[in-house]
C-alpha cells in the first residue's frame, strides 16, 4: 500500500486515467487494425486504378461506360434479374409461412426444419451441382431457372435466420392469441398482425438472398448458364480493363445491398 | 435463456394450445403438417435427392453394382494429393484468417468508436461474399506482375517476384483467401467479443488481476470455444470454395473442388465419371464432420456468452 | 471471523465533470473503521461514480482518496486491495461457484490447498456450501451475488464496495439477502460503502447514510435521524414518505399549519413571511380533532396502520397513516377534523 504523505502530488491525470480497467484501442492493435485495413484497401484500390486508367495514361471513367454498352450485357442482366425474381419469391412463399408456423403451431417441427435449413452449408455448391446434374430430369436441366430452384436451397440458411430472429423478437404468440381473442380469422391475423411486424425480417432475408443470386458463380458457371458472375468470368478472358470495372461494379452493388439490409435491421432494432 | 425455456415448456404442451376454437384437436395437426409440406416437399427435391445421389453413385460402378473402387481412387494419387492440398489450405487461411480476424474484430469493439464499427461490419459482410473472378482481379492489379504495389515496390527495389514466387502458387492462393475468410472471422466472432462484460475485467482487476492474468484466466477461456467453432467455420468455408480457386489457378494447384469442378465440365476419361461422385462424398464427410464441431463449440459459446 | 483490517476511509473533495455535467461536486465523505455507510439518490446522483472512484475504476478531476491516512489516488486498481460486488453478471461464467472465490487468492500466488480453505470458509459464510462447484447460470440472482461477496470478502480487502447489489434482484430476495449482506458485514467488521436507490434498503442496513442529489451530499446522519430530521426538502421527500400541505409562514422561524403553529426545520429557505408555503408532513405526523374542515376521499388497509387519503379545503390531498383500530368510523365521504402532531417540518416554496 502506498506510504505517501502530505504534501501529496497526485500522478499526471491521463496515467491515473490508463490505470482505470477500461479497455482501450492500444498501439498494439491499431497497428494490427491498419494492416488489416491496407490488406483490404490495396487490392480495391489499385483494381480502381487500374480501371479507370486508359490508353498512355490517360485516368478516366470510360470503361464503366462502355459496360451497358456490351452486347450481351442486357441478356445477362436480363436474366440473372429474372433469376433473382424466381429465386426470391419461391424462397419468400415457402420459408416466410413454413417459419411462422414453426413458431406458431409446429414448435416440435422447429428443430428439424432449422437442422435442414443450414444443410446448404454442409453440402458445397460444388458437390450440389453434380447431384442436380446426376439426379434433376433433362426437362429442368434445359432451363436456366433450374438454377433458381437451387438458388433458393443456397439461401435457405440465411433466410430461415433471418426470418427466425425476426418472429422470435415479436412474441407472435402473444399477438396471435390476443388477436384470435378478438376475433380475427386466420388471414386477418396473419396479413394485417403477423407481416407488419415481420417486414424488415422479410426485406433482411430477400436482401440476402439477392446478394446470393448476383454472387453465385459455381452452379451457374458448371451448369453452363450465362449469368453475370459468369460473364465477368468471360469477359475477364478478353478485356482485362472492361472485367476490373465490372468487378468494382458488382462491389459497389453488393455493398449497396448490405447497406439497404443493415438500414432495414436497424429500423427493426428501433421500433422494438 | 428465457425464452429458451418457453420453447420448452410450450413444446410439452400436447397438441399445441388447448381451448382454441376450431384449431383444437387433430384436425388442427393436420393443418399444421400440410402448412409444413412445401418446405419438406421443396428441400427433399431439391436438397436431398440430389444429394443422396452423390452419395449413392459414389459406390456404384458402370454396370449400377455397388463398389468401393471409387472411393477408393479418390483417396490416391492426385486425388489424394487434392484432399490433402485443400486440407492444408483450408487449414493455414482459416488460422492466419482467424487470427487477423480476431485482432481486426477486437480492435474495433475496444476502440467503441461507433461508426469505424458500423463501417467495418458492412464491409466485412460484403467482403465475407467477395470471390471467384472479381477477387482474382482485385490482387492481380494490386500484386499481379504490373500490379500496383508491384510496381511500387519495384520502384524503392524490392522484387516480390524475384524468387520465382506467383500469385498463382499456394501461398499466392492463401493470400487471396484470406480476403473472404477475415471477414468471415470478424462477422462471427464479434458477438462472442461483445458477450464479454466490462464487469468481468473491472471484478478481475479490483480482485487484484494484472491483465494478463485476467486473459490467462476469464477472457481466454471464455472466448476459446468460440474463436475454435469460428476457426472450423472458416476451415469448411475454405475447403468448399471452387470460384475463387478456379479463377486463380485453372489446373495447377491441386483441389478437390477444382477436381470436381473438371469431373462435372467433362474434362475426363469416360470411366472414371462415378470418381466425381465420390470426390463430393469425400467433401461432405469432411465438411460434416467439421461443421457439427462448430455446431456443438455454438452451444457452448452462447451458454457463457449468450445471455 | 474477523479477518480484514477495519480500516479508515477519507474522501476529500472528489469532483468529476463530463463534458458539461457535473457528476460530482467537491464530494467528501468519511468512513469510520468498521462502519457501513450508504449512498443514497436517484439515478445519476453520483453515488456511482464517487463508489467506482474510490475502486479506481474511475478518475476524479481532482480531490484526494485516502485509506488509514495515505492516499491511494496513483494506484491501480488492483493494487488497492478493495472487494467489489457489481449490480448483476459480475461472476466468471467458465468458473464454479468456488473458483470464482478462488480467484483473487489464486492472482495472489496462494497456494491450491490454502486458498481453497479460506474459499470454503467463505462460502459457508454466505450459507452456500452446497452451490460450491455450481456454475453461475444454474444459480439464481441471489445466489450469484452471495457468491460475489464471498468472492469479494476472500481476499482479506480493506473496504467493501458494493455497487446496488440488490437492484436487479426480486424484492423478496432482496430484503432476505441485505439482512444477510449487513450480517456478514458485521461478523467481519469490515470498513463498508454501499449504494443504492432504494431508500428503505439504505435505512434497513446501513450505521450511517449519506443522501445525495446531482452530484452534491446532501445530508449524512444515522437513517433515524434522517428520517425525523431531514434538513432539506430533497431529503425530506427522498426518504420516506411526505406530504406537502400548504401553510402560511408566520416569520422565517415558525409557520403555521393546519391550525397548528410549528417550527421551522431548514434554515435559509429565503422565503417571506406571509407567503404561503408547502410544510412537509409525513403520514403518520396528524392527528385527528373534531371538526369538518377535511373530507375522507379514499380509505385502504394496509395491516397495523390504516392509509387514509383526506381533501383538505383548499382541494389539494394529503395520506395519512392512522393505527387501524382508530379507524373505525372513517368512511371515504365521511368529515373529519386534521391538525398535525410534529413540532417542526421543514418547508418550501409552493
Amino acid at each position: 500500500m502506498a506510504t505517501i504523505t502530505a504534501p501529496i502530488r497526485v500522478k499526471n491525470r491521463k496515467v491515473q486515467k490508463g490505470m482505470t480497467l477500461t479497455p482501450k484501442l492500444g498501439p498494439g492493435l491499431g497497428f494490427g487494425l491498419a494492416v488489416v485495413a491496407f490488406y483490404f484497401f490495396l487490392p480495391i484500390i489499385s483494381s480502381f486504378e487500374f480501371s479507370i486508367r486508359g490508353a498512355n495514361n490517360v485516368y478516366s471513367l470510360e470503361a464503366y461506360g462502355r459496360i451497358t454498352n456490351q452486347p450481351d450485357f442486357g441478356t445477362v442482366v436480363g436474366l440473372t434479374a429474372r433469376l433473382a425474381l424466381v429465386t426470391i419469391f419461391l424462397s419468400t412463399v415457402i420459408m416466410v409461412p413454413t417459419v411462422t408456423l414453426v413458431h406458431l403451431t409446429a414448435k416440435k417441427f422447429r428443430r428439424i426444419v432449422e437442422f435442414i435449413s443450414l444443410l446448404p452449408l454442409v453440402i458445397p455448391p460444388v458437390v450440389l451441382v453434380l447431384g442436380v446434374l446426376a439426379s434433376m430430369p433433362v426437362s429442368l436441366k434445359g432451363t436456366p431457372y433450374l438454377l433458381a430452384l437451387e438458388y433458393v436451397m443456397l439461401s435457405m440458411p440465411y433466410t430461415f435466420r433471418a426470418l427466425d430472429a425476426g418472429l422470435g423478437a415479436i412474441d407472435v404468440r402473444t399477438l396471435v392469441d390476443a388477436s384470435r381473442g378478438l376475433g380475427a380469422p386466420w388471414r386477418t391475423v396473419f396479413i394485417r398482425i403477423i407481416a407488419p411486424n415481420i417486414r424488415s425480417a422479410i426485406f433482411g432475408s430477400i436482401f440476402l438472398t439477392l446478394a446470393l443470386v448476383l454472387g453465385e458463380y459455381t452452379m451457374a458457371a458448371l451448369m453452363l448458364w450465362n449469368t453475370f458472375p459468369t460473364w465477368i468470368a468471360l469477359v475477364g478472358q478478353q478485356e482485362a480493363t472492361l472485367a476490373v470495372a465490372l468487378s468494382i461494379f458488382s462491389l459497389v452493388v453488393a455493398w449497396l445491398l448490405l447497406m439497404a439490409l443493415s438500414a432495414v435491421e436497424r429500423r427493426q432494432k428501433a421500433r422494438l | 435463456m428465457t425464452s429458451a425455456a418457453m420453447r420448452s415448456t410450450s413444446e410439452t404442451t400436447t397438441g399445441g394450445n388447448p381451448g382454441r376454437g376450431s384449431l383444437n384437436g387433430p384436425l388442427r395437426s393436420l393443418r399444421t403438417y400440410i402448412g409444413l409440406f412445401p418446405f419438406f416437399i421443396y428441400s427433399g427435391f431439391f436438397l436431398a435427392i440430389p444429394t443422396l445421389q452423390v452419395m449413392i453413385l459414389a459406390f456404384r460402378n458402370q454396370d449400377n453394382g455397388w463398389t468401393l473402387d471409387n472411393v477408393k481412387e479418390a483417396v490416391a494419387g492426385v486425388y489424394l494429393l487434392s484432399f490433402q492440398q485443400s486440407l492444408w489450405l483450408s487449414a493455414i487461411s482459416a488460422i492466419t484468417g482467424a487470427i487477423f480476424g480476431f485482432i481486426a474484430a477486437y480492435a474495433i469493439t475496444v476502440s467503441n468508436i461507433r461508426i469505424l464499427r458500423r463501417v467495418i461490419q458492412t464491409a466485412s459482410g460484403v467482403f465475407a461474399n467477395t470471390g471467384g473472378v472479381p477477387l482474382a482481379f482485385f490482387f492481380i492489379a494490386s500484386i499481379g506482375t504490373y500490379g500496383l504495389l508491384t510496381t511500387a515496390l519495384k520502384k524503392i527495389g524490392i522484387d516480390l517476384y524475384s524468387g520465382g514466387w506467383t500469385l498463382f502458387t499456394f501461398s499466392g492462393l492463401v493470400l487471396v483467401y484470406l480476403y473472404f475468410q477475415i471477414p468471415l472471422m470478424i462477422i462471427v466472432i464479434l458477438p462472442a467479443i461483445d458477450g464479454l462484460r466490462l464487469e468481468w475485467r473491472e471484478a478481475a482487476g479490483s480482485l487484484g488481476a494484472s491483465k494478463w492474468q485476467f486473459w490467462r484466466y476469464v477472457a481466454i477461456p471464455l472466448l476459446a470455444p468460440a474463436f475454435t467453432g469460428a476457426l472450423l467455420l472458416l476451415f469448411a468455408n475454405s475447403f468448399a470454395a471452387y470460384a475463387t480457386a478456379s479463377a486463380l489457378t485453372s489446373g495447377t494447384i491441386p483441389l478437390v473442388p477444382l477436381q470436381i469442378g473438371s469431373l462435372v465440365s467433362g474434362n475426363v476419361i469416360a470411366d472414371k465419371a462415378n470418381l466425381g461422385y465420390a470426390l463430393g462424398f469425400g467433401m461432405v464427410v469432411i465438411i460434416g464432420f467439421v461443421m457439427a464441431g462448430y455446431a456443438i463449440l455454438q452451444r457452448k459459446t452462447a451458454k457463457w456468452l449468450g445471455n | 471471523m474477523s479477518t480484514s483490517t477495519s480500516s479508515r476511509v477519507t474522501i476529500s473533495n472528489l469532483r468529476r465533470t463530463f463534458g458539461d455535467v457535473v457528476a460530482l461536486d467537491s464530494f467528501s465523505l468519511d468512513i469510520n473503521p468498521g462502519e457501513l455507510v450508504t449512498l443514497l439518490g436517484p439515478s445519476g446522483c453520483g453515488k456511482t461514480t464517487a463508489l467506482r472512484m474510490v475502486a479506481g475504476l474511475d478518475v476524479p478531476d481532482s480531490g484526494i482518496i485516502k485509506i488509514n491516512g495515505a492516499a491511494i489516488n496513483n494506484l491501480s486498481p488492483s493494487k488497492r486491495n478493495m472487494g467489489m460486488v457489481f449490480q448483476a453478471y459480475s461472476l466468471f461464467p467458465n468458473m464454479t461457484a468456488i473458483e470464482n472465490i478462488e480467484f483473487g487468492l489464486r492472482v495472489r500466488g496462494i497456494d491450491k490447498a490454502k486458498r481453497r480453505k479460506r474459499a470454503e470458509e467463505m462460502i459457508e459464510l454466505v450459507d452456500l456450501g452446497q452451490q460450491a462447484n455450481r456454475f453461475p447460470n444454474q444459480m439464481s440472482g441471489g445466489q450469484q451475488q452471495r457468491v460475489a461477496l464471498a468472492r469479494a470478502l476472500a481476499i482479506e480487502p480493506n473496504v467493501l464496495l458494493l455497487d446496488e447489489p440488490l437492484s436487479a434482484l426480486d424484492a423478496k430476495v432482496r430484503a432476505h439477502l441485505r439482512d444477510q449482506i449487513r450480517r456478514v458485514q458485521q461478523e467481519v467488521g469490515i470498513t463498508t460503502l454501499f449504494v443504492t436507490h432504494d431508500q428503505e434498503e439504505a435505512m434497513a442496513i446501513s450505521d450511517r447514510v449519506g443522501v445525495m442529489n446531482k452530484g452534491n451530499l446532501e445530508q449524512l446522519d444515522r437513517p433515524d435521524v434522517l428520517y425525523s430530521n431531514p434538513t432539506s426538502a430533497f431529503v425530506a421527500t427522498f426518504v420516506g414518505a411526505m406530504n406537502r400541505v400548504p401553510g402560511k409562514l408566520l416569520d422565517s422561524k415558525s409557520v403555521e399549519v393546519l391550525g397548528k403553529k410549528i417550527s421551522v426545520a431548514n434554515s435559509g429557505h429565503g422565503l417571506s413571511a406571509g407567503s404561503t408555503v408547502n410544510v412537509m408532513i409525513r403520514p403518520e405526523q396528524f392527528a385527528i380533532t373534531s371538526g369538518d374542515s377535511a373530507i375522507i376521499a379514499e380509505r385502504s388497509f394496509r395491516g397495523p396502520m390504516t392509509r387514509i387519503v383526506v381533501s383538505l379545503a383548499d382541494g389539494s390531498r394529503v395520506d395519512l397513516d392512522i393505527a387501524s383500530a382508530e379507524t373505525t368510523s372513517m368512511s371515504p365521504g365521511n368529515r373529519t377534523g386534521l391538525t398535525v402532531s410534529a413540532s417542526s417540518a421543514i418547508i418550501e416554496a409552493r
